[in-house]
């Protein structure tokens, strides 16, 4: 499997998502960036990666970064992870085809499987 | 030579072509002063008399006109002011031929020599409307019985045209007051009008107010559930964690994030509060 990122302003936020992944087995190639344009830099010359993102971070948002990727022609698999709860942001995140999964944060457990089958795909 | 029934025939004719067209000049009045002018006219060649006089009852008072020496004069009197013989034919219905002339009466015609004068009285009542009419006649200008006919024809006339000239004036008197009434009533409505028109416009600022409001508040509200949920999310994501790490790396790793996060919470709560309270306050300053 290709390496996970993580972009999230909170640096806990990562840790938590992180140390699931770790224990159900992804503990490899996982990176996490608090600033989403050193994320963006990162994936440059990548392809397909995976994207665990959060859509309210100050510098740039999730918005801001996925409409980056998509000015780019970047081809990823992004699962939004956040804390907010509104349909609007929900129906947004289906305007994009680079986006797999919307997940209301805390991920859990029973959040995680579901998630897996995806996972399994990349 | 002329017989007594030709010459009969000739005075019934002329008396009431004469009548016919006191009639047709009566009927073209439109006011009291014409109904005199026409009266002074025409009476004299209908009647032998050297007063004549009709009161007619018009709601609480009479209208009196009395004619003498070719004048007409009209007055409104109480009931209690009318002559003592009419209000006394007014109550029995009793025509009246005296020779008690009252002073009031004599008076007007004291100018002319009167021989054996007599006062005629008699009541009337059409279409509700009592009404006296009373002549004073002597041996030089006699009155008969027989004229009691065409008496009654020209107090039917001037009742009809007294009656008349009340009513149109009653209507234009009504109309006036309508008029003025229409006038308070369109004043109202315009005012009525811009107070409403004032309420609306009232209505509508508040609802906007109101709206704007709650705009605001919904979008604080929002803002706030969000941030709050922000490092909410984390304890829980830490919590969680606590069930799959053992003591050591708990006490070590998640403890510290578990802190920090609730101290974010803390610090996330206090300013939602102080937004909350700065707005309240705004509002009621507003409201005052």
């Amino acid at each position: 499997m290709s390496t996970i990122i993580l972009v999230d302003d909170q640096p806990i936020a990562n840790f938590i998502t992180r140390k699931l992944l770790e224990v159900e087995g992804y503990n490899k190639d996982i990176l996490d960036f608090t600033n989403p344009e050193e994320a963006l830099t990162y994936l440059e010359d990548k392809q397909n990666t995976l994207i665990f993102l959060d859509l309210n971070m100050p510098e740039m948002n999730g918005w801001e970064f996925l409409d980056y990727l998509k000015l780019k022609s970047q081809q990823h698999k992004i699962i939004i992870l956040t804390s907010s709860t509104s349909t609007v942001d929900q129906n947004k995140a289906k305007e994009y085809d680079s986006v797999i999964k919307y997940v209301e944060k805390p991920l859990n457990k029973d959040k995680f499987r579901e998630l897996q089958p995806l996972l399994e795909k990349l | 030579m002329e017989s007594l029934q030709d010459r009969n025939s000739r005075v019934y004719r002329i008396t009431y072509e004469t009548f016919s067209k006191f009639s047709n000049n009566l009927n073209r009045c439109k006011s009291l002063d014409e109904v005199s002018q026409v009266s002074e006219r025409f009476l004299k060649y209908l009647l032998n008399f050297h007063l004549f006089r009709i009161s007619i009852n018009q709601d609480a008072s009479y209208l009196v006109y009395c004619q003498c020496n070719s004048q007409g004069q009209f007055e409104h009197l109480q009931p209690e002011n009318l002559l003592p013989y009419e209000v006394k034919i007014l109550e029995d219905n009793i025509p009246i031929r005296t020779e008690k002339i009252p002073a009031l009466l004599s008076d007007k015609i004291s100018e002319t020599n009167l021989e054996s004068p007599f006062l005629w009285c008699w009541s009337f009542k059409k279409m509700d409307v009592d009404f006296t009419v009373s002549l004073v006649a002597d041996e030089n200008k006699a009155f008969e019985v027989g004229d009691i006919e065409m008496l009654k024809l020209v107090s039917d006339s001037f009742q009809a045209k007294f009656q008349e000239i009340y009513l149109k004036e009653q209507l234009d008197h009504k109309n006036k007051s309508l008029l003025q009434a229409l006038d308070v009533i369109k004043n109202q409505n315009t005012r009525i009008k811009q107070i409403v028109e004032n309420q609306k416009q009232t209505i509508a600022d508040r609802t906007s107010e109101v709206v704007e409001k709650n705009e605001k508040l919904l979008k604080i509200s929002a803002l706030n559930a969000h941030n709050v949920r922000e490092p909410l999310s984390r304890i829980q994501g830490i919590v969680q964690l606590f069930d799959v790490f053992d003591d050591e790396t708990c006490r070590l790793e998640l403890l510290p994030k578990l802190k920090q996060s609730s101290e974010e919470m803390d610090e996330v709560l206090q300013k939602v509060i102080k937004m909350a309270t700065t707005e309240l306050d705004q509002l009621k300053a507003k409201e005052l």
